[in-house]
């Protein structure tokens, strides 16, 4: 089970599938297989999530905090059996997190490039 | 392409629907909509990129699905550990594990009740399932022909004769109703034959059927492997036709296809094999390795020597199949003029017989089986009986905790799942236990029944007998486990008191009686059957079959008439083997006999008569059995002679019929009242007549249970005699050594006469007669065997309600011996509280064993099925088992300290 006080520190790294669920939802709550194609769309179709994994995912971020089911907003949904899916308080602090760690490492990376190129 | 792809996406939709199943129930039960209608899109999307694509997208998410079905069971255990103990809505599915492992527990805590249910039950019910199998696969289950249910035996009675049935067809008879008949579609006859296949190494002899071709459209049965008999033998031709059973072609030819065209030697005619039956064809019996054509010679009406099967035409009824073939009868006359059809019609007064084949197969084991279905049933009665005795006083126990828990809130509904789990438990385990016994009790009596019992080697465990104990084990834990709710019907506070209520207010007893009367009774009932059985088996045994039976051999030769044409080729050859055989060291005596062996069944008969003694008018002659024999026959067999001589070398020696011996019976009824020896007889009033030297004890010709028969003993000559030519003789050896040593002795003195000939049907006269008793000592077994098992059940049936009740009464008790009565007079009480339960039953027993005893009729020799002594001594034995059973209780009751009960109760 994920502990949401992890992600404040930064450790251990957020999972490439959840991170991509939870850029997903910050832009508003989603059902399962719009954030599947959304991802998909936005990675060029390098990360495709696959129903078991997409839902499994999905609950265990559920479980985690991270993610909280919100009734589906209004006028908007065809199926209204379709659970949505939408970023909680704990959830945006981990996708931060996430955000900074990532954003840290691209940062190192760029300045041994850099100092690389000038040796 | 729409309509198609969206059959892909149907397709694809139900498998990846179906795969769901590996998730663990919980996640399945949130997220199975959503997975497959995420999946539903999926597969729509790729739909335009064409059905590949679909089979792609299925693919990758079965893939997807397989990798992540461990890692969700994982996260769906953790989430099971960190629930437990926390409250939650329980659905009837997870109320029902925990129910069942409430039940396993308890059913662990308490290792004696939960072995005595579990082997009562399932010894009862293997019973029952074997029985029933057997019942269904031998009696009702259609035979495996279509539309079987019109094939029929065609058979003839003679009344004239004394013959109720069997007498068979005769060849013209066939092509008569064959032409004539209407009702009938198609119609064959058979008979056994033994053909000798020499080829490679040893000669065998086979068991065949000779059949007219038509038997194939009769059973309308298609050979497994190239086609029936042609309509046409090939005399012609000079080759035969043989059609292979399907297990001779596995053993023999290692079921190659190859054997199609090969040519086998039978007899010494070369025999064409033009196909193979499948491996359940099995007409007449299972025995029958080869069919021959029996090209029918139809000039000529023959004697009553084959047998018929007839398909009736859709609609046609057996009886009126019958009626056409009565009234077609006085038509024979016009076909086959002549001695023969008058002699049959006039004198035999043959009738036509329609029987239902399968009726005509299974009728002679009906009856046991129907016995042993009575047995099981009865043992399956008190089985259940006991258990139920068992649950019910245990409900005592267990009404007041059900009381309590009801008292704290429970719903009954929920108590009653509670008590079914525990029920289906042990009837579930009783019933595995039951079909595994079952299985392995089928598969023994398959592998060697002592009984011919047809049909038997396919018989198995049958699904619907198994349907029905099933079913029939969940009504009954259904209503076992209903007893204690149903017994707790009083009142909340009274039950909670229950458990020291007195005996007047317990609800249940009164059932428990009922259940041990009707134990005993039961018991009582298969004690009388199997005692009347076993005494049919020691009268079979006390029998004496007229010949002595100890250290003798039998063996049978037989001649193929294409290399021993003659009779007196015959002749020569079996009289140099019986010289040959009575040098043998070890062979005391030998001798043979023509057509059978005592004990064989009915042989050639014909009738008889007397000289000097015409038979009247309005009566028929009887008809004797005609054996010929070697000389010394009746000293060998030890026959005793009884007056005069016995036959000797030179009886016959010049070729004609002089002197016979005839059988004790014969000289009663042909000669009453005088000496028969110089008298003479003959089968026809014209003669020959052929001079009586010597009377022989009487014989069991057929089965021990036999009336003597009529038997005349004819000496073995070259010349014409009554029967069938002297080609096959059975040979008798009397030994001074174990006889089953000589068997490779006497292989080599046949093979050194003529290497081509086996030696077929090797065995001790021992064992011919244990043939006989065999079927009684089975059934008698059986029934046995389910008597003890229910006499035990009952008795301790009996034991558990009156010591039980002895512990319920023990206030009443100690009252009364406060109140001065001595220990004598309470163990008199409690002995006649039993003595009334065991008297009960016996007296319904004996009721019921007057009416069920009937059924066995038939399976009894020597005993009445109504014999008092036998009903007596059984009464008498069970009632003394019953006194023991109630002693110790009796014993405990007078123990009972009044002042120590007394203040328990204070």
């Amino acid at each position: 089970m994920m502990d949401m006080n992890s992600y404040r520190d930064g450790l251990p790294p957020l999972d490439p599938k959840c991170f991509h669920i939870l850029v997903s939802v910050a832009g508003g709550p989603s059902h399962g297989y719009a954030i599947r194609k959304e991802v998909e769309s936005r990675t060029d179709g390098a990360v495709r999530l696959w129903p078991a994994t997409l839902y499994g995912t999905l609950a265990e971020l559920v479980e985690g905090g991270l993610l909280v089911e919100t009734p589906s907003p209004a006028g908007e949904d065809d199926d209204p059996r379709r659970r949505y899916y939408a970023l909680t308080a704990a959830g945006q602090r981990a996708l931060a997190a996430e955000a900074s760690r990532l954003e840290g490492m691209a940062r190192t990376a760029r300045r041994r490039l850099a100092a690389g190129s000038s040796s | 392409m729409s309509g198609s792809g969206s059959r892909i996406v149907r397709l694809a939709v139900a498998c990846y629907d179906r795969a769901l199943t590996i998730l663990p129930a919980s996640f399945l039960s949130r997220h199975r909509r959503e997975l497959r209608s995420c999946f539903g899109a999926l597969a729509r999307e790729a739909r335009g990129r064409g059905r590949f694509a679909v089979a792609g997208v299925l693919l990758r998410s079965l893939l997807d699905l397989v990798l992540r079905a461990p890692r969700e069971h994982r996260i769906a255990r953790r989430g099971r550990a960190a629930l437990r103990g926390a409250s939650r809505a329980a659905t009837f599915g997870s109320g029902l594990g925990l129910d069942l492992r409430h039940a396993l527990r308890r059913v662990r805590r308490q290792p004696a009740f939960t072995a005595t249910t579990v082997l009562t039950l399932g010894l009862a019910m293997a019973a029952a399932i074997t029985v029933l199998s057997l019942v269904h696969g031998v009696v009702l289950r259609p035979l495996p022909y279509p539309d079987s249910e019109r094939l029929v035996v065609v058979d003839h009675a003679a009344p004239g004769l004394d013959v109720d049935d069997g007498l068979g067809m005769a060849r013209g008879l066939w092509a008569h109703y064959r032409d004539g008949a209407r009702t009938l579609e198609e119609i064959a006859i058979y008979r056994f034959t033994e053909p000798t296949w020499t080829g490679d190494g040893e000669p065998v002899r086979l068991r065949g059927v000779s059949t007219t071709p038509s038997l194939g459209a009769v059973l309308g049965v298609t050979p497994q492997l190239g086609r029936w008999l042609p309509d046409e033998d090939g005399e012609r031709t000079g080759t035969g036709a043989v059609v292979l059973a399907h297990g001779l072609w596995q053993r023999r030819f290692g079921g190659s296809r190859a054997v199609l065209g090969s040519v086998l030697h039978l007899d010494g005619r070369p025999h064409e094999v033009v196909g193979v039956m499948p491996a359940d064809f099995a007409f007449p019996d299972r025995e029958v390795e080869v069919w021959l054509p029996w090209t029918v010679d139809t000039a000529t009406l023959g004697g009553f020597n084959s047998k018929g099967v007839a398909r009736l035409r859709a609609g046609s009824s057996q009886s009126a199949a019958a009626t056409e073939l009565r009234g077609l009868l006085p038509s024979l006359r016009d076909a086959y003029p002549g001695r023969t059809v008058e002699a049959y019609l006039d004198e035999a007064r043959i009738v036509p017989l329609v029987v239902p084949l399968l009726e005509r197969m299974v009728g002679g084991i009906r009856r046991t089986l129907w016995a042993l279905w009575g047995a099981a049933g009865f043992l399956l009665l008190v089985a259940v009986a006991n258990v139920t005795n068992l649950f019910l006083a245990r409900t005592e126990e267990g009404a007041r905790a059900i009381a309590l828990r009801e008292a704290l809130g429970a719903s009954r509904g929920r108590l009653y799942r509670g008590l079914v789990a525990e029920t289906v438990l042990l009837a579930g385990t009783a019933g595995a236990l039951a079909l595994a016994l079952a299985v392995l009790a089928l598969r023994a009596l398959r592998a060697g029944s002592p009984v011919p019992i047809p049909r038997l080697e396919t018989v198995g465990v049958d699904p619907v007998v198994v349907a029905w104990s099933v079913g029939g084990g969940g009504l009954v834990a259904a209503v076992l486990a209903a007893l204690p709710l149903l017994a707790g019907r009083r009142g909340l506070p009274a039950r909670l008191e229950g458990a020291r209520g007195n005996i007047s207010t317990h609800s249940g007893l009164g059932l428990r009686r009922i259940l041990v009367v009707l134990q005993m009774a039961a018991a009582l009932v298969l004690l009388v059957g199997s005692g009347l059985l076993l005494r049919t088996y020691h009268n079979l045994r006390a029998v004496e079959p007229g010949f002595d039976t100890r250290s003798a051999l039998a063996f049978e030769i037989g001649l193929p008439r294409a290399r021993y044409p003659h009779r007196a080729d015959a002749v020569r050859f079996h009289a140099r083997l019986h010289r040959e055989l009575a040098t043998l060291p070890g062979v005391e005596d030998a001798a043979a006999v023509g057509q059978c062996l005592p004990l064989t069944g009915p042989c050639w008969g014909d009738v008889l008569l007397a000289e000097g003694r015409p038979v009247p008018e309005s009566t028929s002659p009887p008809v004797a059995f005609f054996r010929t024999v070697t000389p010394g026959y009746h000293r060998t067999l030890g026959t005793p002679i009884l007056r005069g001589r016995g036959l000797r070398a030179g009886d016959g020696a010049d070729g004609g019929l002089r002197v016979a011996v005839v059988s004790a019976e014969t000289a009663r009824r042909l000669f009453p009242g005088r000496n028969p020896v110089g008298g003479r007889i003959s089968t026809s009033a014209e003669g020959p007549w052929v001079e009586v030297v010597g009377v022989a004890a009487d014989v069991k010709e057929d089965t021990l249970a036999d009336e003597p028969h009529l038997v005349v003993y004819l000496p073995l000559t070259e010349g014409e005699s009554p029967g069938p030519p002297p080609h096959k003789l059975h040979h008798v050896l009397r030994t001074s050594v174990v006889p089953t040593s000589l068997v490779p002795a006497v292989r080599r003195v046949v093979h050194e006469l003529d290497p081509l000939i086996p030696v077929a049907d090797l065995q001790t006269l021992e064992e011919l007669v244990a043939e006989e008793t065999a079927p009684a000592a089975f059934v008698s077994l059986l029934i046995g065997l389910a008597a003890a098992l229910t006499s035990l059940l009952g008795i301790v049936g009996l034991y558990a309600v009156v010591a039980w009740s002895v512990s319920r009464r023990r206030r009443e008790i100690g009252v009364r011996m406060a109140l001065g009565a001595r220990p004598g007079d309470v163990r008199w009480l409690v002995l006649g509280h039993g003595g009334r339960l065991v008297a009960s039953g016996l007296a319904l027993g004996l009721l019921g064993a007057g009416l069920a005893t009937r059924v066995l009729r038939g399976l009894l020799y020597g005993v009445d099925p109504v014999d008092p002594v036998t009903f007596g001594a059984v009464a008498l034995v069970l009632s003394a088992v019953a006194a023991a059973a109630l002693v110790l209780p009796a014993r405990r009751a007078a123990r009972v300290d009044p002042s120590r009960v007394l203040a328990e109760e204070g």
